[in-house]
């Protein structure tokens, strides 16, 4: 087949297949750069860690006489140098960042200023044009050690914002940057602004987190505060019930004379209310003892047997005014475990006066079982019972069950003081209910010290 | 400060070729008369540096055309503020 005189020749297929990979080849240039750079980026999160290693990446790539990079200040009244990076003679560099003077945005000769407020890229021949406080003999000194020829200002933005300026110094005239820099710069100036954005976010989040330790700081003086209150307060208080306590006492035993039906009847309705008073402020000095860490306990080893009997008869008369039976199940051998004498009592008295209360009808029973090498005591009721909600917010501050509607002395106290006693005396303690009206079932287990092996007997 | 030779501004050039055409870059190299190519980053001028460095882009030039000789000046221009006037040949300026 001939060839005509007009086709393709070789040399021009040659010749434009060398344009084509010519072009490819500084795409692949400029991506390397841009793939560093990026990396660069993505691993520096505050600002002038960032930009000093953009500055410092470019300048080395380049061999630019000076990259510096200044951002607008919070009030957005200055530019301010974060980084600036150039070439030094014999070690030495005849200008330094501290000498570097922020630009007033309003400045009219500074061409950094103007760069910022056009939003447009802009040339200048002249270093006083760019840099403020640096004095001529310095900047021309400068010109010559670092053979400055011209330099390149480009604004940095954020969405419509302007928030910064790159200022590259070239040993040349500008317009002779090479297809690999102009292509550099285009979409450098694009990856710089999403870095200086996550940069903000950092410096957002930062001081936000600085805020809230702040915050959080000064909420834990004033818990300090309220706990210190209220012990300072429940002991005020307790004094005076306990008077208050002793004399209703003296009133109902006929000890000041004789009382009348309906007196006998207020005289009653007195003591429940300071019993009250006293309970809600035991709880409150618990409390307030268990948040400061001043909830110490004194273990030794006591029988448990002996607290329960006697708390169980203690109680008898409150079951029996409520017509309630109260039953107790407990093996002959010794129990001994770990305890505070007066901190496990506290324990029982907390959790069978709550069976009491919450049980108009049917029985209450303290079941005392060996399991393994701990003690199982279980205070079961045929009371209101408990949701599946009551039961995880039980031992929590301030928490009442959703019957505790059915009784009026409740302070939301007592079941979170139980808990901490319990875990500060090595046991667990937990609650179960087949749900509302079904009745509810207190376990608690401590670890035995000594037991012996004997049946359980009914008492 | 650096002062950059003609055999630097050659290795410079070839690297840059190199880049767009690989290997043959060093082959047209090693056919310019007034220079030899030691290693990838071992080029000697021993006299002459703007008579050979002004060869060797003709060369690139005779077998790419004008856009090989744009590829050259691209690839020295930074540098040529610090190289000697004698070295740098009419082409490359």
């Amino acid at each position: 087949m001939a060839i005509s005189s007009d086709s393709i020749s070789t040399n021009d297929v040659n010749r434009e297949l060398y344009i084509r990979n010519a072009e490819l080849a500084v795409r692949n240039k400029t991506l390397l750069l841009l793939h560093v750079m990026s990396g660069v980026m993505a691993r520096a999160l505050e600002t002038k860690e960032m930009v000093h290693d953009i500055v410092h990446t470019l300048r080395q790539e380049f061999s630019y006489p000076f990259v510096a990079v200044a951002l607008v200040d919070e009030k957005k009244k200055y530019l301010e140098w974060k980084s600036f990076s150039s070439a030094e003679k014999k070690g030495i560099k005849s200008v330094r960042i501290e000498q570097l003077e922020p630009i007033s945005l309003l400045g009219r000769n500074n061409i950094c200023a103007k760069s910022l407020r056009t939003n447009r890229r802009h040339v200048s021949r002249n270093f006083a044009n760019i840099f403020e406080g640096i004095d001529v003999e310095t900047g021309k000194q400068f010109s010559i050690d670092t053979q400055l020829k011209s330099a390149l200002i480009f604004p940095l933005t954020l969405g419509k914002e302007s928030v910064g300026i790159l200022a590259v110094g070239l040993d040349r005239s500008a317009i002779t940057l090479s297809k690999h820099e102009r292509e550099t710069f285009q979409s450098l100036l694009g990856l710089m602004t999403i870095a200086l954005q996550k940069a903000e976010t950092f410096q957002h989040l930062q001081n936000t987190a600085k805020q809230l330790r702040v915050a959080n700081h000064h909420l834990q003086e004033l818990d300090g505060v309220k706990t210190e209150f209220l012990s300072i307060a429940s002991h005020q208080l307790r004094t005076p019930l306990s008077v208050l306590k002793g004399y209703i006492g003296m009133l109902n035993s006929t000890m000041l004379g004789p009382l009348a039906v309906k007196q006998k009847d207020v005289l009653m309705r007195m003591d429940s209310g300071t019993e009250q008073l006293i309970m809600l402020v035991n709880h409150l000095l618990d409390v307030s003892r268990i948040e400061s860490n001043r909830l110490s306990v004194r273990l030794e080893p006591i029988d448990l047997r002996g607290v329960l009997d006697g708390l169980v008869k203690f109680l008898e008369g409150k079951a029996k005014e409520k017509n309630v039976a109260l039953l107790y199940t407990v093996p002959t051998m010794a129990l001994m475990v770990n305890l505070d004498l007066e901190k496990v009592k506290e324990v029982f008295m907390n959790l069978l006066d709550n069976a009491l209360k919450y049980t108009d009808e049917g029985n209450v029973t303290v079941t005392v079982r060996v399991e393994e090498s701990n003690v199982r005591v279980e205070v079961r009721d045929t009371g209101h019972g408990l949701t599946h909600e009551d039961i995880a917010n039980l031992f929590q501050k301030f928490v009442t069950g959703s019957a505790s509607k059915n009784v009026r002395t409740t302070t939301g106290l007592g079941l979170y003081v139980v808990k901490k006693l319990v875990e500060a005396m090595h046991g667990t303690v937990a609650a179960e209910s087949e749900g509302k009206e079904k009745g509810s079932r207190f376990t608690v287990l401590f670890p035995l010290i000594l037991s012996e092996k004997c049946d359980e007997n009914n008492q | 400060m650096k002062i950059f030779t003609a055999s630097d501004l050659a290795v410079k050039i070839i690297h840059e070729q190199e880049a767009i055409i690989g290997p043959l870059a060093w082959n047209v190299a090693r056919h310019v008369s007034g220079m030899t190519v030691k290693s990838k980053d071992h080029v000697t001028i021993p006299t002459s540096g703007s008579v050979v460095l002004a060869s060797l882009v003709k060369k690139y030039e005779g077998l790419f055309g004008p856009a090989s000789r744009e590829v050259c000046r691209d690839a020295v221009r930074s540098m040529l503020p610090k190289v000697l006037a004698s070295d740098i040949p009419e082409i490359l300026k």
